[in-house]
């Protein structure tokens, strides 16, 4: 059994649980849910994450700040690893979280379950 | 559910499936209304465009959700797609990837809107929104294209009747 730790920060609950669905059956993942940017800091700041999958717009902060928060505090968000899931494909959006250290950029209609499990293993191993 | 209709999801789980049209119909009503109006209404007005892009973004945020799910749904459900399913999948993924860029950019006009009250950044960033709009709608019709010639909008009365929202599923 797979016991790696992942966190989903999604604010539409319809992707997060699809998505959850798809790494806890297929990869055996533990899976939390964060249905924003702040409840994911928050998250990242009291549990212990193997990777993050993160989408960028959002309402309350955007992955953007996510990122940005978590690059500027390495100690309290324990240096965590993320993979952006978005359907954000402009490359602007790309630029601004590579040079962020995202470890990966998933577009969310195009990747297929198996490649799914397959880039997170990457990112995690 | 419908025979008839079950024997055309069965030829083409994407085309012919009434969730997926039936959110398609609710952008295409949204294209038409309020996007249209955020262009061509409240971009002249900083405070307005606030308030009604955040509306926007909220509920393209849903469409595309939901979108996005009923084409993984579709993945998951069978294990290859005709070519006509391929096809219709590519050209749905393509509209959802404009409306993300589309949200995109309505979001970071918003966030430097309140990060900054210069009007020039916000008149300048306003374009990009207007060309992501324009894309978008493109995006639209070339998916509304090709629902026509599969019927499912269809001007074919026969066809269009099994989608009629009076057939129960």
């Amino acid at each position: 059994m797979n016991k790696n730790r992942l966190l989903i920060i999604e604010d539409e609950p319809p992707i997060a649980n699809a998505f959850k669905k798809q790494l806890t059956m297929l990869g055996g993942f533990s899976v939390d849910i964060a249905n924003g940017g702040n409840e994911g800091l928050e998250k990242l700041k009291k549990g212990t994450y193997d990777l993050v999958l993160l989408d960028i717009v959002m309402p309350d902060i955007d992955g953007i700040d996510v990122l940005r928060a978590i690059q500027a505090d390495k100690k309290t968000y324990k240096d965590v690893p993320v993979m952006m899931l978005t359907n954000v494909t402009a490359i602007e959006a790309k630029k601004e979280v590579e040079k962020l250290g995202v470890k990966g950029f998933v577009v969310k209609t195009s990747i297929r379950p198996d490649e799914l499990i397959e880039r997170v293993k990457e990112v995690i191993a | 559910m419908n025979a008839n209709i079950l024997k055309l999801k069965q030829q083409n789980a994407i085309a012919y499936n009434r969730k997926l049209r039936s959110q398609l119909r609710n952008l295409h009503e949204m294209l038409g209304d309020e996007i249209t109006d955020l262009v061509t209404g409240e971009l002249g007005d900083p405070d307005t465009f606030f308030t009604e892009a955040q509306k926007v973004i909220k509920t393209l945020s849903e469409l595309t959700a939901n979108l996005s799910v009923l084409l993984l749904k579709v993945k998951e459900s069978k294990k290859e797609l005709s070519a006509e399913e391929e096809r219709d999948y590519h050209m749905i993924e393509e509209l959802t990837d404009a409306l993300g860029n589309l949200q995109y950019e309505i979001h970071m006009l918003i966030k430097h809107m309140q990060q900054s009250q210069k009007i020039k950044t916000f008149t300048a960033e306003s374009l990009r929104v207007i060309d992501k709009i324009v894309e978008t709608q493109e995006k639209f019709r070339a998916v509304r294209a090709q629902i026509n010639n599969f019927g499912y909008m269809s001007k074919n009365p026969e066809i269009a009747a099994l989608f009629s929202d009076k057939e129960a599923s």
